[in-house]
């Protein structure tokens, strides 16, 4: 019984039919990537304010200037500061398989990738049950949409991320270790919009109908 | 009196406290989120002079500096030097106001994850800490390093400590449940390093609670030698309205970090969420206890991510050596290092255990390569490292830049070699391997043998390496030549391991120079010597007949209990052996359907009956543009491309192989790099395994690649085509500065560009010639414009 979803790893490397020797590579990669991920959960909790029709969390330097966020978000009066990784060893083991395997490399990367998402989803789901009185929004990241990449540093610093987490930045705003995820989720008592639409996306050649975000 | 002797006069009597978190404490006086806690130092000196001062009330001997982030990295604009001394000056005043205890400079991670992963290379690590320590070596008592997560950083940073100032270094990491920090380093790794490098203490920080410690403190009373450090936080973090609070009060934090006390730790305070409270509680739980060091040394080796005991006989690859290897020696002078790693990959594969490492070229820049080498090998494998050379120079630098505890191989009975080469195997912690021959030669006597060892061990002795870092080699002669000594050669390996106490090492293969059928003299030497004692094979792992000897050795001799090494070892080979040929198939069918083993195998014989370039022209390339028109019709996915892709890699390298030297001419030559700031390369080396299939020369300049990198890079190899890959939308403004830049020094250059928000509109905005969106679009592309 695999841990990880497979269906979305087949759709991050786009492939609808498996062949046994992929299945075979997939299990393989599956071992390997638990047993040397490190997955760590960091989330705070801030009630929010408007300023100048933003949303601004309270106590903090960190002010959302996104309409996108303000489509998404509608009437929150919290929001989550999230990041969560699986730790620079799986990186490394990439790199490893991209001398080694590349095929390795590629089911890897892909397994890693939805790993990761799943345990941010772990973790939305625990903050869903801890305010189960509201309704959460989905899950928004920095450099979606109109939301500033520039926002990274300072959701880093906000939750100690790089002595907490062992997450560190580059002055391009990129995060290592590579599969790592920050995100904020707003709480608020009305209903939310469940799913992203095409607008938010940054992804120039999309093929649609594979995106794995649409089909989850 | 020294701080290192109140430190040793302290621990005689009793147990060291040190102080509890500062940032803590900050921010119940009014630190703001994201506020560096080390700007108090300047606007509330007086609130971290109390906060020391209440610590040293509570009964610490150290107090820890407010500087833990004050550095280059963290604050660019200069502001961390008055920091650092505004720190140390309110420590200061509150030990003097108290009228004890000790200050420490802080050091805390740099905030940058260390090179090849993150940016931060090993020399610039060593420039910081050295920055910092310059800075504060006249105010401080002593310097902790703490809550690093990366052994290559903390060893730059020790390194810089002890090189720059005479105080005394104490070390922490911080480490995840299972012993392991964020980026992999074993507990026994740090251990092993550190005690290496002649740290004071060395121990644990932050991370966990006292009730998660206590398995790490059984590891850490396991192996250490020196007095060991626990300073945990006050239980697991809860965010509680947006504020992180920690779950274990003072008193149930002190009565479990007194258990550890009793199970040997030495050094203990409090991190995230400990207050004065807390210290106090501890201090006086502990109060009269003494301090129990009982580890005993033990021989080991260590990479940043490996901890490896020399406790059964191992496996030393010996691939990566010049010596009688023409493409090694190729690779070394055409700065190869993509030839070095795959030695190291397939030597890992291959169930090496420690990775032998020579550069010895003549007219090259030894030193320089050595570093590289180092460099390059320890970014892919996690494997310990044996630095191989006899120059010194090249000895230290290999120490320097390994990331762990490693091997130096070698010295000999020659008092000369062993006083320039002992003092830096010592300064670094190095195991040493001393081969029984000196000036003299090789004895021709067991007496005489032994005489040498006895000789390398006393020296070892005078320079402080102990007994659990020597490694002795009673050295292989030709059997051909001189059959009696291979006999004489056992029977030194078993005197030195019973009378000496030190471990023993043999490079193998020598044995059997000049005779017929080497692997069967080879493997039986090897049982043979596996049998008298030999800790340490040097052999080449990839050949089956020694490798399915050691296998059968270590199960024989119960050192692989249940035989798990020897069965899944011979399993492998069964594997291997082609269930699935056919031989009605063609090639070409076996390179789309990725059937590896059956393609060699008729690729072999095809070999036989055609030429190289007539297979890959005529089955090959045929093959892959079945593979890649079905990809690009979506009836094939990208795992097959890929895979089919290796299968025909594997098959050419077997041709290449076979074909006479300059017969194989590349189509032609492409670089490849992910530009500046970007460090997804995925999208690049898919690029690159299917570029390489068609015949193109692939140089591969790797991820975040600066633009005056590539410039470089294409003045010195000129290639026809440059391929730039980016997957964030802030890199794209570095792929046009790379274009730009390259365009400038060579106009005629085809410049193509791939990646996840790239556009063919974006790509002609940023100056670009072609823009493809996978690799099958861009080898149609360059079959059309390079004919």
């Amino acid at each position: 019984m695999s841990v990880i979803d497979y269906k979305q790893v087949y759709a991050y490397i786009k492939t609808a039919e498996p062949t046994a020797e992929l299945d075979g590579i997939m299990a393989e990669m599956e071992n390997e990537l638990l047993s040397i991920a490190t997955p760590r959960k960091l989330a705070k909790v801030n009630t929010v304010i408007k300023i100048d029709g933003n949303y601004h969390l309270e106590g903090t330097q960190i002010t959302l200037k996104s309409e996108d966020i303000n489509r998404y978000f509608i009437g929150v009066d919290m929001i989550a500061v999230q990041c969560v990784t699986i730790g620079s060893l799986v990186d490394k083991r990439i790199d490893y398989y991209a001398k080694a395997s590349t095929i390795r490399m590629i089911v890897l990367d892909a397994l890693a990738n939805v790993y990761v998402e799943q345990i941010a989803d772990e973790l939305s789901a625990q903050l869903k049950a801890k305010y189960s009185d509201k309704h959460m929004t989905i899950r928004y990241s920095a450099g979606y949409g109109d939301l500033s990449l520039d926002l990274q540093p300072q959701i880093l610093l906000h939750l100690d991320a790089t002595k907490r987490a062992g997450v560190c930045i580059n002055n391009n705003n990129l995060m290592t270790p590579l599969k790592t995820i920050t995100g904020f989720q707003g709480f608020g008592s009305c209903e939310q919009p469940v799913s992203f639409d095409c607008k938010s996306c940054t992804l120039k050649e999309c093929g649609s109908d594979k995106c794995p975000r649409r089909k989850k | 009196m020294k701080t290192i002797e109140k430190i040793n006069q302290i621990l005689n009597e009793r147990v060291l406290v040190l102080d509890g978190a500062m940032g803590t404490m900050l921010q119940a006086q009014g630190l703001g989120i994201g506020e560096f806690p080390e700007r108090f130092n300047l606007t509330h000196p007086q609130i971290v002079e109390q906060i020391h001062f209440d610590y040293l009330s509570a009964g610490a001997d150290i107090v820890y500096a407010n500087t833990f982030g004050a550095n280059v990295i963290k604050m660019p604009n200069d502001d961390y030097r008055s920091m650092i001394l505004a720190g140390l000056n309110c420590a200061r005043r509150a030990v003097d106001k108290f009228g004890s205890g000790m200050v420490a400079l802080d050091i805390g991670a740099l905030g940058e994850l260390m090179s090849p992963m993150g940016n931060l290379t090993f020399d610039r690590a060593y420039e910081v800490y050295r920055d910092i320590t310059l800075i504060a070596k006249n105010h401080a008592d002593l310097v902790v390093i703490e809550t690093i997560s990366d052994l290559y950083e903390l060893k730059a940073g020790v390194l810089a400590v002890k090189e720059n100032s005479d105080l005394p270094v104490m070390v922490t990491m911080s480490f995840d449940i299972t012993g392991r920090t964020f980026s992999g380093c074993p507990i026994e790794s740090m251990v092993a390093v550190m005690e290496g490098l002649g740290v004071d203490a060395v121990g644990l920080n932050c991370s966990l609670s006292p009730s998660q410690i206590k398995p790490l403190v059984q590891r850490l009373a396991k192996i250490c030698s020196i007095p060991f450090i626990l300073k945990p936080n006050a239980g697991l973090p809860v965010i509680e309205g947006g504020v992180t609070i920690f779950n274990e009060d003072a008193e149930s934090f002190g009565t479990l970090m007194s258990e550890y006390v009793d199970m040997g730790a030495s050094i203990v305070g409090g991190c995230c969420g400990t207050t004065s409270d807390y210290i106090s509680n501890l201090a006086s739980k502990i109060k009269g206890k003494s301090v129990k060091i009982a580890a005993k040394q033990v021989t080991s080796v260590a990479s940043g991510i490996k901890y490896q005991e020399i406790n059964k006989p191992l496996i030393v690859g010996e691939r990566i050596n010049p010596t009688g290897k023409k493409l090694m020696r190729e690779a070394i002078l055409a700065d190869d290092f993509g030839y070095i790693e795959m030695q190291a990959i397939e030597q890992n594969e291959a169930g090496a255990h420690i990775l032998d490492i020579n550069m010895g070229v003549p007219n090259i820049d030894e030193v320089a390569m050595m570093i590289k080498a180092v460099q390059h090998v320890q970014a892919i494998v996690d494997l310990p490292l044996q630095i191989d050379s006899s120059n010194p120079d090249v000895i230290e630098a290999g120490l320097r830049y390994a990331s762990g505890k490693v091997i130096v191989n070698s010295v000999n009975g020659d008092s000369e070699v062993l006083d320039k080469v002992l003092p830096i195997a010592s300064k670094y912690g190095a195991l040493v391997v001393g081969l029984t021959i000196d000036k003299s030669g090789v004895p021709k006597t067991l007496k005489d043998r032994i005489a040498i060892a006895e000789r390398i061990v006393a020296a070892c002795d005078k320079y402080g390496i102990s007994r659990h870092n020597i490694i002795i080699d009673c050295l292989t002669l030709t059997a051909g030549a001189e059959q009696e000594q291979a006999m004489l050669t056992l029977k030194a390996i078993e005197y030195v391991k019973k009378n000496l106490g030190v471990k023993t090492i043999l490079g193998v293969s020598n044995i059997s120079f000049g005779l017929p059928e080497r692997a069967i003299i080879n493997r039986t030497f090897l049982t043979m010597a596996l049998a008298s004692g030999l800790d340490l094979a040097i052999i080449n792992p990839n050949l089956a007949p020694m490798n399915e000897s050691y296998l059968a050795y270590m199960l024989l001799s119960n050192n692989d209990k249940n035989g798990e090494d020897y069965i899944n070892g011979v399993s492998g080979k069964v594997f291997s052996e082609s269930p699935l040929l056919n031989s009605d198939r063609t090639l070409g069918e076996c390179i789309i359907k990725s059937l590896e083993v059956d393609a060699i195998d008729i690729a072999k014989k095809y070999l036989l009956k055609y030429t190289g370039i007539e297979i890959i022209d005529m089955h090959i390339i045929p093959a892959l543009n079945i593979v890649g028109d079905g990809y690009e019709k979506g009836t094939i996915f990208l795992p097959q491309l890929i895979s089919s892709s290796e299968v025909a890699k594997k098959v050419c390298d077997i041709i290449k192989a076979n074909m006479p030297e300059n017969s194989v001419e590349a189509k032609c030559k492409i670089m490849l790099a992910t530009v500046e700031g970007d460090v997804h390369d995925i999208g690049k080396n898919i690029v690159k395994t299917v570029l390489q299939n068609y015949g193109y020369e692939i140089i591969d300049l790797g991820r975040n690649v600066s633009v005056e990198n590539v410039v470089k890079s294409v003045i010195k190899h000129n290639p026809k085509i440059l391929g730039l890959s980016a997957l964030m939308t802030t890199t794209v403004v570095n792929m046009k500065r790379t274009i730009i830049s390259v365009k400038k020094i060579n106009k005629d250059i085809i410049i193509c560009v791939g990646g996840a928000v790239l556009t063919e509109q974006v790509a002609k905005e940023i100056g670009a010639d072609y823009y493809t969106k996978d690799p099958r679009e861009l080898t149609s592309l360059l079959t059309r414009i390079i004919k």
